[in-house]
């Protein structure tokens, strides 16, 4: 087995990455895909949060790589998801304990059995996201409609292009609120997708009940909890449709009629 | 009724916010991507203004030169339309067109180019973060 090594980052901080690395390696494991999930966050540890994890931990990607545990030791297996296992950042260290080269090894070893090890990216463009990109096969960005998030997006996908091996970039649109794209206060998919010419992979809504499940560490339910399985879906070459994402009825109308200049 | 229209339609006689954050972040985009800041992009333009100069009779009217994104890729765009040949004809005097690819992070930084002529008046801004 070779898994698909995918990368989440976003260059801004806040934008949804750890939320997006939990929820899409729940819905791929729901998929019967065989996940491990890394937060790559060193000194900021939080995917064990959000995956409902923080109490199992004993071992971590820094153990690994200083070698006071086996690989196999520091990953924590879901509670809910048998195939979906957790390796978490070390709290205690600085992102200096780990190199791009250690990352690459790590993810080498993993490929073998498993079907996709996403890394959850710290935000920047320095060190930690250096170490999270080495190992990718690929990469999604998390950007929210809003035009520093937009900006920080760009600059990192520009880097990753100037990357020594290709990667495959797609994009993730997150937190988009609808009714605010409809009264023209909001970028809309398209603007963002437009400005920063990447393939889209998937438009998340805004909606609170993603702040509910992560209070709980738990997977996100309704529009949210379908637009990660869709995600999903397509990461596994689904030909998913994408959700109508700006102004619905208007939105196309608006389209068709060219006022949009 | 022609404002109902024009509501359907989405005009507008304001613009609405989403639009003018798209052009504020198309136009921080183009000098972003070039690392070509709008103060260097006019320095550039008249400087290659001030060689085609040299050889050409131009239009001042008509100059158009601006930097486009294309699929991520900078380019400099110039159309330069040239002076009539004579003045009487109605033939216009023809054009000079380019295409120049900008790629980022390959401008040269502020201290390479103290030994050349510099606008006083631009100022000296940090070194992006290479990456």
């Amino acid at each position: 087995m070779t898994g698909r090594v995918i990368t989440i980052t976003s260059g801004k901080g806040g934008g949804g990455k750890t939320t997006t690395t939990a929820n899409l390696a729940m819905a791929l494991a729901r998929l019967d895909k065989r996940v491990v999930a890394i937060d790559a966050d060193i000194g900021l540890r939080n995917l064990d949060l959000v995956m409902g994890l923080e109490n199992r931990i004993v071992y971590d990607l820094v153990d690994v790589i200083e070698e006071r545990c086996a690989l196999r030791q520091a990953m924590i297996k879901h509670k809910d998801y048998p195939h979906l296992y957790l390796i978490p950042a070390s709290q205690n260290r600085d992102k200096t304990a780990v190199s791009p080269q250690h990352m690459k090894s790590i993810a080498m070893q993993l490929k073998e059995s498993h079907d996709f090890i996403l890394i959850d990216s710290p935000a920047g463009i320095e060190w930690g996201f250096k170490n999270a990109l080495a190992p990718a096969d690929e990469v999604l960005i998390v950007t929210n409609p809003e035009i520093s998030s937009v900006r920080d997006a760009d600059r990192i996908i520009g880097i990753i292009e100037n990357h020594d091996t290709p990667i495959k970039v797609r994009l993730i649109v997150n937190r988009l609120k609808s009714n605010l794209v409809k009264r023209g206060d909001m970028l809309s998919v398209e603007d963002v997708v437009d400005m920063l010419s990447i393939r889209l992979i998937g438009i998340v809504p805004d909606d609170e009940t993603v702040l509910k499940s992560s209070n709980m560490g738990i997977a996100a339910g309704g529009v949210v909890g379908q637009a990660y399985e869709n995600i999903a879906r397509r990461l596994c070459g689904e030909d998913v449709p994408f959700e109508e994402s700006n102004g619905g009825f208007l939105g196309r109308f608006r389209r068709l009629f060219g006022n949009n200049s | 009724m022609a404002n109902l229209i024009d509501r359907f339609l989405g005009r507008s006689s304001q613009p609405k916010s989403a639009k003018i954050a798209k052009e504020r972040l198309q136009f921080v985009l183009v000098t972003d991507r070039s690392q070509l800041s709008p103060e260097k992009l006019r320095q550039m333009q008249a400087e290659i203004l001030d060689v085609i100069r040299k050889y050409y009779r131009i239009n001042e009217e008509g100059i158009d030169i601006k930097i486009e994104s294309r699929e991520r890729e900078n380019y400099l765009v110039a159309d330069i339309p040239l002076a009539k040949q004579n003045p009487n004809s109605d033939e216009d005097g023809g054009r000079i067109g380019f295409m120049l690819q900008t790629p980022a992070q390959t401008l040269k930084s502020e201290s390479d180019e103290s030994s050349t002529e510099t606008d006083a008046s631009a100022e000296a801004e940090p070194d992006p973060p290479s990456s």
